[in-house]
């Protein structure tokens, strides 16, 4: 049973978030600040999933998104961004945020969201125990550890870059879609939007290029997508 | 920007035209008085020597012959003379003149005609022999005592040098003039620039404010006129610029405080639609009171927005009649006292007996003082205390104070502004002070908040007490009402 870390500082919208994620058979712990997220966080490192709310009184949700990304990087985050403006979404995504809605949402929509980062964390999780390694030079991805090796170098990755990165090396070369990323990655049903893809990509970048203004190792393709710059692997 | 251009040009072209004409004027003026002054003085000179010349030639000059007389006249000449001397006979024929010539001519000049009929004249023109300007004066000649005229005294100087000289003035005068009314124009337009360079970019920035730029700045290019409007055009934008602020940061938080009662109803009642609740009935009523709640919430918001936006344009009423203070707060407080003691919070009242009456809106200010005490209740921590007073002193004051953690100084100035939450992150629209403050003004009293660095709020209402000819002989309403009504 997956667990899920629930926090919003209204008790009115964690109760039916609770109750459907109940009803969804997860296992749920509620914070109702974000000092109190991080203190359950640190008890339960099995929490695979987080909901977080942006706008707390206390530490803000991006800065617990980012704290929990900075020790648990394997773990799934959602923002509930009460705003709709792109810089909301955008921050949080770039705190280390793997989703987002926008509240008010319905509680489907949520667990539909909940089930395809799951299906990434755990995807994640059943591949480490084949320890499969992607190597592409200067690159080993190494799935089980949620690390990405350049040369010596470790790189933490999150479970939405680590797949991101998955779909790219193994198809290394070749022009990947926008909407693929967003289908391999996301899953067929997200209907967020797809601007998400280019955060992660940015977020990446920063992690691997020697020069992420210029980046050189995935390139972008205009109008389509991007492509991981080396041979094909096939 | 032409209508401006061409505003420059009429400044220029106007007092540039003003300016010319009265310089040259001036010139004209100038040229006349140095003309006059040489030519004056010339002939002020010539007509001394000829008078002198004539009475002694009418005292002192012998000989029988007039050509006899006019050798021993013309021999008493200056030999530095320079004007010509002749000594005409009555025909206006040179008897001799000064250089010992006999000219086989006749002067038919105005100053000889004159010195013929007896008058001494002065004459400027063409001289006829020789085409020089010339200015000659003539006196009539007589013999002793008998005032016949024998002959006539000429004394004629060319005046093509003085006239030189005069020219070479008249240039120069021309040239000072020309360079006075290049100064002035070019004086002129520096003024106009100066006028119109900040019009020009007052223009601009009205253009770019009315378009919806809201950083609007004009440059103050001086601290003159012109200068105190482009500040007084930079505080306008500035205070748009607040306004627009007010009004975003009003609508985000607005749209923040819909949203939260709205997740929470579209959530349960999503969740109860999905039949998930079906065998769990407890948690059924609990979504559906979290419905009704969060309903009650917008609904109150809605409200507070109305009323704010009544208020503004003095929609609002007020129904005076006498009220009793003490029984008022008292009413409040028994509807208060339950909601308390659920949230520990301590509820005190301390009233003032034998208050005077007030003439008051029962309801507004009942209104006013929820909105207070609902304040208080938002930052009043549990266990905390809010307190009730009533006293009269020059008004009668009803104050309402709290134990929470008081308003930070810096917010202190702005609270009554409307939407300012400070940093509060609790939920409301930050109209309520706004509104209180609105009513409590409308009874024509006020509203005074302290906050000592040692904690807690203190809000006072006062208003004042209803004076026996105001009582209950007429509405107040707000002016813009009034005569609203009048009209329907």
């Amino acid at each position: 049973m997956a667990k899920v870390l629930v926090l919003d500082d209204e008790i009115r919208i964690r109760g039916f978030i609770v109750v459907n994620l109940e009803s969804n058979g997860f296992e749920v712990v509620e914070a109702a600040s974000g000092e109190e997220a991080l203190r359950i966080a640190h008890t339960q490192p099995d929490i695979q999933i987080a909901l977080l709310d942006i706008m707390l009184p206390g530490i803000d949700g991006i800065e617990v998104c980012r704290e929990l990304r900075q020790s648990y990087p394997a773990m799934g985050i959602i923002m509930l961004t009460a705003k709709e403006q792109e810089q909301d979404k955008v921050s949080g995504l770039e705190a280390g945020a793997d989703d987002y809605v926008v509240k008010p949402f319905s509680p489907n929509e949520l667990i539909a969201r909940v089930n395809a980062l799951l299906r990434r964390v755990t995807l994640v999780e059943q591949v480490s125990s084949s320890s499969e390694e992607l190597i592409c030079d200067p690159f080993v991805l190494c799935v089980s550890e949620y690390k990405l090796y350049k040369g010596e170098k470790s790189i933490a990755m999150t479970p939405t870059e680590l797949a991101v990165m998955e779909v790219l090396l193994k198809r290394s070369g070749k022009a990947v879609s926008r909407d693929e990323l967003l289908d391999a990655v996301w899953g067929p049903d997200y209907f967020g939007d797809p601007k998400i893809v280019d955060v992660n990509i940015r977020r990446i970048r920063r992690k691997i290029e020697d020069d992420p203004s210029r980046p050189f190792y995935i390139e972008t393709v205009w109008g389509h997508g991007y492509r991981w710059h080396g041979e094909s692997l096939a | 920007m032409s209508h401006l251009h061409s505003l420059k040009r009429h400044l220029v072209a106007r007092y540039g035209a003003i300016i010319a004409i009265t310089v040259l004027l001036l010139e004209g003026l100038c040229m006349f008085a140095i003309r006059s002054y040489y030519v004056n003085t010339i002939e002020q000179v010539l007509s001394n020597r000829v008078q002198l010349t004539a009475d002694y030639y009418q005292k002192y000059v012998p000989g029988v012959t007039p050509l006899a007389r006019a050798q021993k006249l013309l021999s008493s000449v200056d030999k530095d003379e320079v004007a010509l001397v002749e000594v005409l006979d009555l025909q206006g024929q040179p008897v001799l003149d000064s250089d010992g010539f006999i000219a086989d001519y006749r002067h038919t000049t105005p100053e000889v005609s004159a010195a013929l009929n007896g008058q001494q004249h002065a004459w400027v023109g063409k001289s006829p022999l020789t085409g020089e300007k010339i200015l000659a004066v003539a006196a009539p000649l007589c013999r002793d005592e008998s005032r016949d005229t024998v002959g006539v005294l000429r004394y004629s100087v060319s005046l093509e040098q003085t006239f030189r000289v005069i020219q070479r003035l008249y240039i120069y005068c021309l040239l000072v003039g020309l360079i006075v009314i290049a100064l002035v124009l070019a004086l002129c337009y520096s003024l106009a620039c100066r006028i119109l360079l900040p019009i020009e970019d007052l223009t601009i920035a009205a253009k770019r404010l009315g378009a919806g730029a809201h950083d609007v700045r004009v440059r103050q290019r001086s601290q003159d006129e012109l200068g105190q409007l482009a500040a007084t055009f930079n505080y306008m934008s500035s205070q748009l610029d607040a306004a627009e602020r007010a009004k975003n940061e009003f609508l985000s938080s607005i749209s923040h405080e819909l949203r939260t009662p709205l997740t929470s109803i579209k959530g349960w009642s999503e969740t109860l639609f999905s039949g998930k609740l079906v065998d769990k009935p407890n948690q059924t009523q609990l979504g559906l009171e979290i419905i009704c709640e969060e309903t009650d919430r917008m609904i109150g918001l809605v409200e507070d927005l109305l009323d704010y936006s009544r208020l503004q344009v003095g929609h609002i009423t007020l129904s005076l009649e006498t009220v009793e203070i003490n029984d008022l707060v008292t009413e409040v407080y028994q509807q208060l006292t339950i909601r308390l003691s659920e949230r520990h919070i301590g509820l005190t009242l301390d009233l003032q007996q034998q208050l005077p009456l007030v003439e008051a809106d029962d309801d507004r200010l009942k209104q006013v003082l929820l909105i207070l005490l609902d304040n208080a209740l938002k930052f009043t921590p549990p266990d905390g205390l809010i307190s009730i007073r009533t006293r009269f002193e020059q008004d009668i004051v009803i104050t309402v104070a709290d134990t929470g953690p008081g308003i930070a100084p810096e917010d202190l100035p702005f609270i009554k502004n409307k939407f300012y939450k400070g940093n509060s992150k609790l939920p409301g629209s930050g109209l309520g002070l706004s509104i209180a403050q609105n009513i409590v003004q409308l009874h024509k009293g006020r509203l005074e908040i302290a906050s000592p660095a040692t904690g807690g709020t203190t809000v006072d209402i006062c208003l004042p007490q209803s004076t026996p000819w105001t009582a209950g002989t007429y509405n107040w309403t707000s002016k813009a009402n009034s005569t609203r009504q009048n009209l329907s």
